[in-house]
Order: structure tokens, then C-alpha cells, then sequence
């Protein structure tokens, strides 16, 4: 009998390993080694001087504010900052760098050895299994570095490129993450949370469709229980939460496929392709690893005293693991509505000052979940209004659903409310003001709700004789119908309560 | 991501070479000036790989020198950085900073094409 010592190779499961670079831009006014503004949007080259041109002889002067800024990141994400960190020279051509090299940090960064914790935030339930402490992701480093400017390809058989240097030199954190994440899941909400620190620390404005924030991801796979990593691979060009999901599905699935038929992985860069839904290999022209970092010998070391971190540790402010904790403790908030209500300052905010100084936590749960059910769903039907106009609505938001809540309003009265207000082309505070004006009060005029009542009765004698045989579900048809006649207007507990005694009686 | 050859010695004397000796002067020159982006006339090649070889030898030679004592010193003098304040400063505007440039288009540099 012949014993085969290998295992079919289609029994062998594979698991993913992922690490993440995320490019922050930093919130400053004007770029990291020179006075020019950062705004995003100006003319062409409207914000260059010497320095961010690379003109000979212009010396760069580190902005006191982004090293501000990168410690602060490094401090809310557990790193060690270091006392003494170095600018490197990057060294690589392209039009939109015209120094010839990027300024950067190599061997020596501002930030190493921190950490993310993921898990709790979320929607998702990702825990270590044994211990069900949440999955902690290791943070290699953070570290400063200048932005490239744009560079804008001709199209429709324009054989040349526009250089825009507006952008260049302007202030960006690195953040590295160690390659312990396993799926898009994880790595998506990892993103998310780095994103809510840094937007919660007021360092960067996190839009990831200006590129504000950016993210790389190296994405390797390999048997499951094997130690040794996988040949990687590195996908950029996902300027979504979505696309960075669906890309490293995509190249999980292709590197799987690759090695269950035997084949290597080549190390390369690739692209995703939003439209085809896959990476493709960059071209190897414009590849470049080869960029002979040496120390900027125009930029002395930068030390940072402790003193200097241990005052900016003291302005760190509530972080959104802290805020979600304390909304769900105090306010007895669910991890998923917590989660949604974090993920931007401006929204928690606006939801905590809407609730006065001493929230109540049964009205404090009313809205959140008003929020997230009906509002969300507002949203997401009528795409002209953001969760930023819902921030700005929150009072007014408060006070209709206290009156839902109350009774005042029905669900269909609800519905039109906001409804209205979201197509409305006025802001969303007047607009909501406007429509409940406009939404009346609910019928708890006893007699129109009997009027009505009669009515539907005398024009549904099957149904009537149903339920009068036993089949009491159909009191909910019944309802429906009475309320139809009411316009939605009727008070539900009135209705109910003619309807069972008209009926029962 | 870091590579591992951090001084730039090192990705000039072993560039994409398996090892050291396999690098000729030719390959070297050739690595050189492709990261350069620089194209050399066969005579343009052939003198700066002897002014290459010569420079390489030189640091060779320096390299011999057991430094493993010794603090590696960068800058002349380690007082730390000088920073400045978060405060706007004039720029030289699109119309001076282009002044110079072959061609421009709506402020931006044209160049040629670069994908595709």
C-alpha cells in the first residue's frame, strides 16, 4: 500500500499577513521646512518659496508645530518617543520632487514601539480567542517626512505632465504598523480607529479622498502554523475604507491561489484597480528601492526633552477607546452606537452637548438609537446630507425625537419630517424646525379616531367576521387601515384602544 | 519601509549586485546613471568609471580603518535642531517660481509625459 507523505495540497488552509503605512498629513498652517501655506485647493505652485522649489542655497527650518504633532500621535498610540531622532535624504527622481530627494526620517524616527488596540470599537467582535482582551496591533514606528507634490498626467494624447508644487513639503506622519494583522476586517478597523486618534487629536483631518490620509498595505500569506512569512507584497493606490478592504481580499485571494498550485510569489508593487476590483504589478520602470538614504547635513538631530513630551502628554484629550468606554458605561450605550458616534469628534461632541451637562441616560439612549436607526437611514436614502450635517442638527434632532418619543409625532409623521428636512435645500437645523412645524400634531381627537374606526369596519365585514371568529392577528390590519384614514396622523395607542373596544365590545 | 543598505556607500559599491566582486565598473556606472536618470555616451561611461573605481578605492581604503570604537559623527557639532514657529511666510508666487521653467500651463510646470 503506498502511503502518500504529503497532504492534498487543497486541504492546506492558509491564513494572511498584513502591515499598514499610513501617510497623515499633519494639520499645520504652513509646510514642514518652510513658511508657505498648507491649504488645500489653491492655483498651481500659488504656495512655493525657495526651500519647497529646492532652489540652491535655501536651507530648511523644521516647524516646531509638526514635531508637536508627531509626538502627540506617537503619545496617543503607546509609543516611546525619542530623545534624538534624524532627517534623512531619500534620494529618487521624479518631477514632482525637486529637491531630487525627500526629506525623511530612516534609522532613527521620532516614534517607535506603540501600539493600537482594536476590537472593542466595533461592529466587528475581534478578540484575542483565549484571553478576550482586545486584539492589540503593534505600531513599528511613526515618523516626519515631506510631502511630494502632484503631478497632474495629460490626457486625450497630451504627450506631457503638469507639476503643481503646492503640495510639496508639505508636513506628513508615517505610521507602521507591525504585520499583525490577518484580514481586511482587521485591518479596515484599525484604519478606522487611527484615523478617529488622529482627527480626535486635531493632527490631521483624516479625508481620505483628498489624501489627507493615506495607507499602503504589504500583504503576504502562508500556511497556517508556519512561522516564516510569506514573500510579500505591497498594493497602494486604495483611496477608500472600502477599496483597502476589498483590494486586500483580492490579493489574499490571488497570493492563496498562487501557492496552492505551487507557484512563488514575486515581491513586487502593485496597484489597485478600483474599476476591475484587482491589484495589477507596477510597472517596474516606476519602481524605485533603491534610494541611498544618507543624514540630511542640513538638518542637525532633533532632541526632544522629556519635559517637552511629558507637557504635551498633558493635552492629549479623551481618545475614542475612552469615549466609547464611557458612553457605554455611563450612558448605557450599545459597543456598535458608541462606535458609530465616535468615529468623529465633531459628531460625539455635538451629541454630548446636546444632552446638557448631566445627561439622563434613557434620553441619552433614545437619541443614540434615534440616530442610528432612523436618522441613519435617512442618510443613507438621501445622500445630500452628511453625518456633519446631522452634528450640526443634534438640538433639533433631540427635540423631535423627544416629541416621537413622547407620542406627538407617529412613525409616518416621523418619516415625513425628515424626509422634508433632508431634501431641503436649507440648512439642516432650520429645515427639521420647518418640517415639524409643518408635520401638525397626532388625531387624539376621540371622536375622528372613532369616525374612522366605523368606517373601516363597515367596509371590511370579512376581516371583521375573522376576527370576531378568533383570529385576533387581524387587529393589526385593522390598524394599518385605520391609520390609513387618519393620513398616519392617528395616535397609535388611541387607535388601538377604540379599535379592541369597537371590536371586543 | 527601510531598506537595508542605509548609507548610500554601500547601494553604490553593491547596487543590484549579488555580491561585491560581481559588480564590474561598467554595471556600477550603468546602476549610477540609471538612478540618476542620465544617459552616457560609451566615452562618458568609460571616464567616469575610472573616476568611480578611483573614488570607490579611496573609501576602500577608508574602510579598512576599524571604527567600531568610534561615534559616528554626521554633523559638525550636535547642539540640536533650531525649529521655527507655525507662522506663514511670502512665497515667490506661480508666475516668479515658473519663470525659469521650459514650459507652463495654468502655473504648472509642463513636463514631459511622465506614465504612460
Amino acid at each position: 500500500m503506498l502511503v502518500t507523505a504529503l497532504p492534498a495540497p487543497t486541504t492546506v488552509a492558509y491564513e494572511a499577513v498584513i502591515g499598514l503605512e499610513v501617510h497623515a498629513q499633519l494639520r499645520t498652517r504652513t509646510k514642514i521646512f518652510c513658511g508657505c501655506p498648507t491649504d488645500f485647493g489653491a492655483a498651481a505652485n500659488a504656495h512655493v518659496c525657495p526651500v519647497c522649489l529646492g532652489l540652491p542655497g535655501a536651507l530648511p527650518v523644521l516647524n516646531a508645530e509638526a514635531v508637536q504633532m508627531a509626538v502627540r500621535a506617537g503619545l496617543a498610540t503607546g509609543c516611546e518617543v525619542q530623545a534624538r531622532s534624524v532627517f534623512a535624504r531619500k534620494n529618487y527622481f521624479y518631477p514632482d520632487l525637486p529637491k531630487g530627494y525627500q526629506i525623511s526620517q530612516a534609522d532613527q524616527p521620532v516614534c517607535v514601539a506603540g501600539h493600537l488596540d482594536i476590537g472593542d470599537a466595533c461592529r466587528l467582535d475581534i478578540n484575542d480567542g483565549a484571553s478576550g482582551a482586545p486584539r492589540r496591533i503593534g505600531i513599528t514606528r511613526i515618523h516626519l517626512e515631506e510631502d511630494a507634490g502632484k503631478s497632474v498626467h495629460g490626457e486625450g494624447g497630451v504627450h506631457a505632465s503638469f507639476i503643481n508644487l503646492n503640495r510639496a513639503g508639505v508636513p506628513l506622519i508615517e505610521i507602521v504598523s507591525e504585520p499583525d494583522l490577518r484580514t481586511s476586517e482587521e485591518a479596515v478597523t484599525y484604519l478606522r480607529e487611527l484615523r478617529a486618534i488622529l482627527v480626535y487629536l486635531g493632527v490631521c483631518d483624516g479625508n481620505l479622498d483628498q489624501g489627507s490620509f493615506r495607507c499602503d498595505a504589504n500583504v503576504s500569506v502562508r500556511p497556517v502554523g508556519q512561522q516564516r512569512l510569506g514573500t510579500r507584497c505591497e498594493i497602494k493606490n486604495m483611496n477608500s475604507f472600502r477599496s483597502v478592504r476589498d483590494a486586500i481580499d483580492y490579493e489574499i485571494a490571488r497570493q492563496t491561489a498562487l501557492c496552492r498550485v505551487g507557484e512563488r510569489i514575486a515581491q513586487q508593487t502593485r496597484l489597485w484597480n478600483q474599476e476591475l476590483a484587482r491589484t495589477e504589478p507596477m510597472r517596474s520602470k516606476e519602481e524605485s528601492h533603491d534610494y541611498r538614504y544618507f543624514p540630511d547635513p542640513d538638518l542637525l538631530p532633533l532632541r526632544i526633552d522629556e519635559a517637552v513630551f511629558r507637557a504635551l502628554a498633558a493635552t492629549l484629550p479623551e481618545l475614542p477607546a475612552q469615549k466609547r468606554t464611557r458612553l457605554q458605561r455611563d450612558l448605557g450605550l450599545s459597543a456598535a452606537v458608541a462606535a458609530t458616534l465616535c468615529e468623529e469628534p465633531q459628531r460625539v461632541d455635538r451629541f454630548e452637548a446636546a444632552l446638557g451637562t448631566n445627561p439622563d441616560p434613557k434620553q441619552a439612549s433614545a437619541l443614540a438609537h434615534f440616530l442610528m436607526a432612523q436618522v441613519a437611514g435617512a442618510l443613507n436614502r438621501m445622500e445630500q446630507r452628511s453625518w456633519d450635517d446631522v452634528a450640526a442638527a443634534m438640538p433639533e434632532l433631540l427635540t423631535l425625537c423627544e416629541r416621537w418619543r413622547s407620542g406627538g409625532l407617529s412613525n409616518k409623521m416621523l418619516a415625513e419630517v425628515l424626509q422634508q428636512a433632508f431634501l431641503s435645500e436649507n440648512p439642516l437645523p432650520d429645515a427639521l424646525l420647518a418640517a415639524m412645524a409643518q408635520a401638525g400634531s397626532v388625531v387624539r381627537d376621540e371622536g375622528a379616531v372613532q369616525a374612522a374606526v366605523d368606517q373601516v369596519l363597515a367596509a371590511h365585514p370579512k376581516e371583521l367576521q375573522r376576527y370576531r371568529g378568533g383570529q385576533t392577528q387581524a387587529l393589526g390590519f385593522f390598524i394599518g387601515q385605520v391609520m390609513r384614514r387618519l393620513a398616519g396622523k392617528g395616535d397609535a395607542a388611541l387607535v388601538t384602544d377604540v379599535l379592541k373596544r369597537r371590536l371586543d365590545g | 519601509m527601510i531598506p537595508m543598505e542605509y548609507l548610500s556607500i554601500d547601494s553604490v559599491l553593491h547596487g543590484p549586485f549579488q555580491a561585491p566582486s560581481q559588480a564590474s565598473t561598467a554595471d556600477r556606472v550603468a546602476h549610477v546613471a540609471r538612478l540618476a536618470r542620465i544617459e552616457l555616451r560609451p566615452e562618458e561611461a568609460a571616464m567616469l568609471g575610472h573616476d568611480l573605481d578611483r573614488i570607490l578605492a579611496y573609501v576602500e581604503e577608508l574602510r579598512a580603518v576599524d571604527t567600531d570604537a568610534v561615534e559616528p559623527m554626521i554633523h559638525a557639532g550636535d547642539r540640536g535642531l533650531v525649529l521655527r514657529q507655525d507662522v506663514e511666510r511670502d512665497g515667490l508666487g506661480a508666475a516668479m517660481a515658473t519663470a525659469g521653467a521650459p514650459a507652463t500651463e495654468g502655473g504648472a510646470f509642463v513636463v514631459p509625459r511622465v506614465i504612460g
